[in-house]
């Protein structure tokens, strides 16, 4: 038993001997060494050894250097970030908006399915009203955004049933995410957003009285129209116009220019409508926009776009987006803000 | 000698004085360079060192002070292990190979005579083909310990880990060099071989 344990101390002390060499050993354990060595032959032998062993290292001479490694130039090429990693931030920044897409869409219906009677709506019943409404807009294009306040308040129900056919759309267009941006370059760019709801307005204005009737049944929410509503009319607009592009080109063979036609004629309108718009929907409407853009693009005109925006604007394309993530986080968090107020006021009503 | 100037030195590299920096690297490519010889052989040597002066360069902004070689020589150090990783994916190329063919290694002293000189020559083979047994990090700690004489805390800077870890690879790197050469004792030359 003592044998063992002298053993493991006499390993201990054995470790310590390279430490001993370099003088690192702490005051206590140096001493502690000192005296083993006095006792053991084994370890001033392999003292003895290493000192040799470390002066034989020693010996080995620096080697010259073949040539001088002075650098002839500043190395200019700095490392860049792999593809993979670009793919990646991408791929996230994608799942984010898709994400935040689908959270204002489904707090949107949350607010349009709020009314006291409980009924819930399912969007099926509504896609055919899209349609038509859709079809109508694409007839008649000309029309003056004169109707804007009726159409805020009949566009909640095309929006929530064009909902659905955009998601998709939205997933499975990354380069337009990417070129969004470009026509995007800062927060004021809202335009897009509200600039497309003025052109989409015409349709329930011009739509024949059966279709609004419909709407307006349907979508008892859009009716009642309570301050809280509201919110929910300005931010729907966005969605609708990307709805329309995406039906139109079946049944009426409009291709991708009109639809591009159509986000940049935005131009005038776009003042219009923000001055009229209550300022924190309008930021809301801005995200929701900035995906709608997104679904305009994939048609075709995103390089062009690109290149346009290289030559106008100052602003880079990494601020655009920056941006257009900001306004588009702001909206979102605003939009819960108001849902869960709207829950909250909803739920103090409804206790008496 | 040159420490008052390095850190100006450092300090006109980093604003991008390239004439600056190659004063550092005309002060610090001997280090650089045998380190890579020891750790790679003379074939892949010079471009390590070369590789090891233009990361240097790219990443001088991330140079917080301390001791500057041994900010470089860590930089040479992962250079060194990335290579010997890429040589283990490629059996072909080992490190013996390397070391025996590069018998560069030993530099000739031009003061000694032809015995000593042979000498002198047998124990560098044998020393870099004990260091060539070891592994890498126990190598790298011992090569910068003995042979370039870092300081223990240049030591946990340039090999990246704990005084503690330094302690250990340099005792188990030295306990390993010992048994190799107490093996090959009687080939020594005649100072370093003991008394039994």
């Amino acid at each position: 038993m003592l044998k063992v344990l002298l053993q493991l101390r006499h390993r201990r002390f054995r470790r310590d001997l390279s430490a001993y060499l370099d003088d690192v050993l702490s005051q206590r354990a140096r001493r502690r060494l000192e005296a083993h060595l006095d006792s053991c032959q084994a370890c001033r032998q392999e003292l003895t050894e290493l000192r040799v062993t470390v002066a034989a290292l020693g010996s080995l001479p620096m080697a010259e250097v073949p040539r001088s490694f002075a650098l002839a130039a500043a190395p200019v090429a700095v490392v860049r970030p792999r593809p993979t990693a670009g793919r990646l931030e991408f791929g996230l920044r994608l799942a984010t908006a898709t994400a935040a897409f689908a959270l204002t869409l489904v707090l949107i219906g949350d607010l349009a399915g709020l009314p006291s009677r409980g009924e819930k709506e399912t969007p099926a019943p509504l896609a055919p009203a899209v349609e038509e409404l859709s079809a109508d807009l694409q007839a008649k294009p000309g029309e003056t955004p004169a109707t804007m306040d009726k159409a805020l308040v009949q566009t909640p129900a095309a929006a929530i049933g064009a909902a659905p056919v955009e998601t998709p759309a939205a997933e499975e267009t990354p380069p337009a995410l990417a070129a969004a941006p470009v026509e995007t370059p800062a927060a004021e760019e809202t335009p897009p957003a509200m600039a497309v709801a003025p052109v989409m307005t015409p349709e329930p204005a011009g739509t024949p009285a059966p279709a609004e009737a419909r709407a307006a049944d349907e979508t008892p929410p859009a009716a009642v129209a309570a301050p809280v509503e509201a919110p929910a009319a300005e931010e729907t607009p966005p969605p609708a116009p990307a709805g329309a592009p995406i039906e139109t080109p079946e049944p009426y063979g409009t291709t991708e220019p009109y639809g591009f036609a159509d986000v940049e004629r935005q131009a005038q309108p776009t003042s219009a409508g923000v001055s009229e718009g209550q300022p924190p929907e309008e930021k809301a409407a801005e995200g929701a926009g900035g995906e709608e853009e997104v679904e305009a693009y994939d048609y075709g005109a995103a390089a062009q776009a690109a290149a346009e925006q290289e030559e106008g604007a100052g602003l880079s394309r990494e601020e655009a987006v920056r941006w257009l993530e900001i306004g588009l986080s702001a909206g979102v968090g605003i939009l819960v803000v108001v849902w869960a107020f709207a829950r909250f006021q909803r739920n103090i009503g409804n206790r008496p | 000698m040159v420490i008052a100037d390095e850190a100006q030195l450092v300090r006109s590299s980093q604003s991008g004085d390239l004439d600056a920096f190659n004063t550092l690297v005309q002060v610090h490519q001997r280090q650089v360079y045998s380190l890579c010889l020891r750790m790679l052989g003379s074939a892949a040597a010079d471009d390590a060192a070369q590789e090891t002066f233009i990361t240097a360069y790219r990443r001088l902004s991330s140079f917080r002070g301390g001791s500057f070689r041994a900010w470089l020589l860590r930089i040479a150090a992962n250079i060194c292990c990335d290579e010997l990783r890429h040589r283990r994916s490629r059996p072909a190329a080992s490190l013996e190979a390397a070391l025996e063919a590069g018998s560069r290694a030993d530099v000739p002293s031009p003061l000694a005579n032809p015995e000593e000189e042979t000498l002198r020559r047998e124990l560098t083979r044998h020393l870099q083909q004990g260091l060539a047994t070891l592994p890498a990090e126990q190598r790298l700690a011992i090569i910068l310990r003995d042979i370039h004489g870092l300081s223990y805390e240049e030591l946990t800077e340039a090999l990246g880990c704990s005084l503690g870890t330094v302690k250990s690879r340099i005792a188990r790197g030295r306990a390993k060099m010992r048994e190799y050469l107490m093996a090959r004792r009687e080939l020594l030359p005649r100072q370093f071989r003991l008394k039994q």
